[in-house]
């Protein structure tokens, strides 16, 4: 007996390019949904993609709804600017010009979203930020400067310590030694990555989180030590219209616990108000 | 058999009739006390609780969802022994969780139910059973969905000159030492029996229509110290919980055939089979030929190199017949056998509990579900008038722990109640345009699955509408996301007002 014929998705996203500020830009659409549910735009993290950041997500969360995410592009300045990064993030959801639109963040991509979502309140009508923060502090600078001081010098170790921030231990400890040398490999920064770390060193969005209007979810991570929770209980304090909810996983979340985000964000979409602002979600309990 | 007397029993006439004592039951009975509900029978054919984890009794039977998962949220249990718990310590749990809710006085054991009728009159449930009559203002159906054991017709079967029994009725008193014995089918309950067999009968003949697929299960003992963190801190248990039913939840993007994680989940099977099979010819064999996913995702860590045993033949067809008291294959192989094991899985499409059930005009659930059973929410159906299904159409899952799904289900039953008695209506009962519009949407999520497009004939199948009716086609938390909260809106143009 051979094996079967490989069986494919029923309905293969579309990829679009759409020049913005003099770079093009690379969305995925999933296109329509089943329902009438507001369209999910998702921006990923520091050094990563749709492929890299959102394999899951993005397949697993189109089908009730249509699902957009946007690779952002290297802008090519020495010196990376948020600003670059929003306007991206803004020239897509014109064009698309969705009825209505979640804007899902994780990571630097949730301070990007934030920082849109406080601008352009008539582009975002929910927000959902993942492992986001609105101002660096000291322990991520700390963190920073280990990594900026070995990428060259020790890249191995360079990358053992990124993969031992970026996953929860629990999520470590349980791999087999073979997948944990396939994460610790996959930590690599290109370029682009480097100065969106550089980036990560002066975040300060306080005043533009302030003036978020959408409905909001705010998600931390409860092992994650590159932002820890503390960014994200600070980001559900300022902006006025947020709820809060924790994932037992590291800031990798995107792979430690996919579903898990997959199940936050399909709820929150479907019914943004379920919960008033201000709300401390608690954690599906299987 | 006489049926007995229910003239004297306080619990013949109450609110709320569960037939069926098996998780979905015994689940619905311990909340319903939660919620001091009192007003509650259930009824049950067998002599003692247990349902699957009772009825299951062959060697090596355990549960193929991690135990800590595979338990009741509202009861985890500290004590399991292992990672899959053997059935006999499930059922030993199941009945802890029954007397620790005084369960004792609500059960009624050798209550088989003959029928359930709907009176339109009295607005009750009429349900006569091997025990005596009992009425009731609900009727809660948890009578299971792997409950009764399906038979293959195949010919001449009754001139077998040896022993033949279902998986799930084992007879421990035939002697399997020394024995040629036959087992037909290759799913789970198969392929946990067949290595538990092998060393000790003189030849097993293993009837294989199609291959399964078979992951790694990496069983391992608690220790004496994970208990103890498990009993000192619960939060170690829900950790694990959680852990393992989100890890379920991301195997369910190879079954939604997103490419990747298809690959990745067909190269961990396969890669399982070559680490263990060396032969390239029972490789051949043992490689499926439909899509990862179509059917259950079996777990063993035994059952190939069983078959790499001398006493131990893999008929790669299934059983056809039995010829002047030879078992002979569809391949036409014949063997000379003294026991055959029918490993061949339920009744599940067509469940004869279906039968018994009688709505509005009389008319039984089977004849409403004559073109394939549905029910919205997985739980209710239009014309059976405060009739609520517990594990039937639409809950199973082939990633995950039914126990969820029945637990999310408790809730929606619960909810409806509480809708009922606060809005005083005497009747729950779902409009038939929401009924066909839940197994509408269902049916088109089970299209983008490996359920129906895996190219495979499986027992989540339907043969009469070609639909996966069984099966909820989606993860296991959207369930509970979609369908644990009770939502009066289908239900309410349909309702009337109490003593109106
Ligand atoms: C061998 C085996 C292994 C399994 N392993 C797993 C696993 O690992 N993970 C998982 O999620 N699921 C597993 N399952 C599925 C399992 O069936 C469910 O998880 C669960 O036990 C179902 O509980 P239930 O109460 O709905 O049904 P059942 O356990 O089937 O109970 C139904 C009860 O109803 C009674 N009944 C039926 N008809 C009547 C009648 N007319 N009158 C009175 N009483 C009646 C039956 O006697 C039975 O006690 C397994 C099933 C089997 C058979």
């Amino acid at each position: 007996m051979a094996s079967p014929a490989p069986t494919t998705l029923v309905a293969e996203p579309i990829t679009r390019r759409l020049p913005v500020g003099g770079v093009e830009v690379t969305y995925h659409d999933s296109g329509a949904g089943r329902t009438d549910l507001p369209t999910i735009v998702l921006v990923h993290g520091t050094g990563g993609s749709t492929d890299t950041h959102y394999p899951f997500i993005f397949p697993m969360l189109a089908g009730p709804q249509r699902v957009l995410s946007i690779d952002l592009a290297d802008p090519g300045s020495p010196i990376l600017e948020l600003r670059q990064l929003e306007e991206q993030v803004i020239g897509v959801l014109e064009e698309v010009r969705a009825d209505s639109v979640t804007l899902v963040g994780y990571s630097l991509g949730a301070v990007v979203a934030t920082s849109v979502a406080g601008q352009r309140s008539d582009l975002v009508d929910n927000l959902i930020t993942i492992a986001g923060w609105a101002k660096t502090d000291g322990h991520q600078l700390l963190r920073n400067n280990i990594w900026r001081r070995t990428k060259n010098s020790a890249p191995v170790a360079c990358a053992e310590f990124s993969a031992f921030t970026a996953y929860s231990p629990g999520f470590l400890r349980q791999l087999p030694a073979e997948y944990q040398s396939f994460l610790v490999d996959a930590m690599k920064y290109d370029d682009f990555g480097c100065r969106q770390m550089d980036l990560n060193r002066k975040i300060d969005i306080t005043d533009l989180a302030g003036k978020v209007t959408a409905d909001t979810l705010v998600i931390a991570c409860r092992d994650d030590y590159m932002v820890p929770p503390h960014h994200s209980r600070e980001l559900f304090s300022i902006i006025d219209n947020a709820r809060y909810t924790e994932v037992r996983s590291g800031h990798g979340v995107v792979l430690e616990r996919p579903a898990e985000l997959v199940h936050v964000i399909s709820v929150f979409n479907a019914a943004p108000r379920a919960h008033p602002a201000g709300t401390m979600i608690a954690e599906l309990k299987p | 058999m006489i049926a007995a007397s229910t003239k004297t029993d306080p619990l013949a006439d109450v609110d709320i009739i569960i037939v069926g004592a098996g998780f979905s039951g015994i689940g619905m009975g311990v909340r319903l006390k939660e919620q001091r509900t009192d007003s509650f029978v259930i009824l049950e054919r067998a002599d003692s609780l247990g349902g699957s984890w009772r009825d299951n009794t062959y060697p090596g039977v355990a549960c193929d969802v991690p135990s800590p998962l595979y338990s009741f949220s509202f009861q985890t249990n500290p004590e399991w022994s292992r990672l899959f718990a053997p059935g006999q310590e499930i059922w030993q749990y199941l009945q802890k969780v029954a007397d620790d809710a005084t369960l004792g006085e609500h059960l009624r054991f050798g209550a088989e139910m003959s029928s359930a009728v709907w009176d339109g009159d009295s607005e009750r449930w009429v349900v006569t059973t091997t025990a005596g009559t009992f009425t009731g203002r609900y009727l809660i159906s948890a009578m299971g969905h792997l409950t009764d054991p399906k038979l293959p017709d195949i010919p001449g079967i009754g001139e077998f000159s040896g022993t033949v029994m279902h998986s799930a009725r084992w007879n421990p008193d035939v002697d399997l030492d020394g024995k040629r014995v036959g087992v037909v089918g290759t799913g789970a309950s198969a392929i946990q029996v067949v290595p538990s067999i092998a060393s000790k009968v003189e030849h097993l003949v293993l009837f294989q229509r199609t291959a399964p697929y078979i992951v790694a299960r990496q069983d391992f003992e608690f220790t004496e110290v994970q208990k103890k963190q498990f009993r000192r801190d619960p939060d170690a248990i829900s950790e694990l919980r959680q852990s393992i039913f989100w890890l379920g939840e991301y195997s369910f993007a190879a079954r939604r055939l997103v490419p990747a994680y298809l690959e990745e989940a067909r190269r961990e099977a396969l890669s399982h089979m070559q680490s263990q099979i060396e032969d390239p010819l029972l490789r051949d064999l043992l490689t499926p030929d439909y899509e990862i996913g179509c059917k259950r995702i079996l777990r063993s860590d035994d059952f190939y190199p069983t078959l790499t045993r001398d006493n131990v033949t893999l008929e790669p067809s299934a059983l056809a017949r039995v010829d002047s008291g030879r078992a002979v294959s569809s391949a036409g192989r014949g063997f000379d056998l003294d026991v055959l094991i029918l490993a061949t899985g339920f009744e599940t499409w067509d469940l004869p509990s279906s039968y018994l059930i009688h709505g509005r005009n009389g008319e039984t659930l089977a004849e409403h579900w004559s073109s394939g059973m549905q029910a919205y929410n997985s739980t209710t159906v239009h014309g059976f008038p405060n009739l609520f299904l517990l594990n039937g159409p639409a809950t199973s899952l082939g990633h995950n722990s039914l126990i969820f799904m029945i637990e999310a289900q408790i809730d929606y039953v619960l909810g409806a109640l509480r809708w009922a008695d606060a809005s005083r209506r005497a009747i729950v009962e779902v409009e038939e345009s929401a009924e066909g519009r839940y197994a509408d949407l269902l049916h088109a999520q089970a299209q983008e699955t490996a359920l129906l497009r895996g190219g495979c004939d499986s027992w989540y199948l339907d043969p009469r509408n070609g639909k996966a009716t069984l099966s909820w086609p989606n993860f296991a938390h959207s369930f509970r996301d979609q369908c644990a909260t009770f939502d009066p809106a289908p239900y309410a143009d349909q309702a009337v007002e109490l003593g109106a």
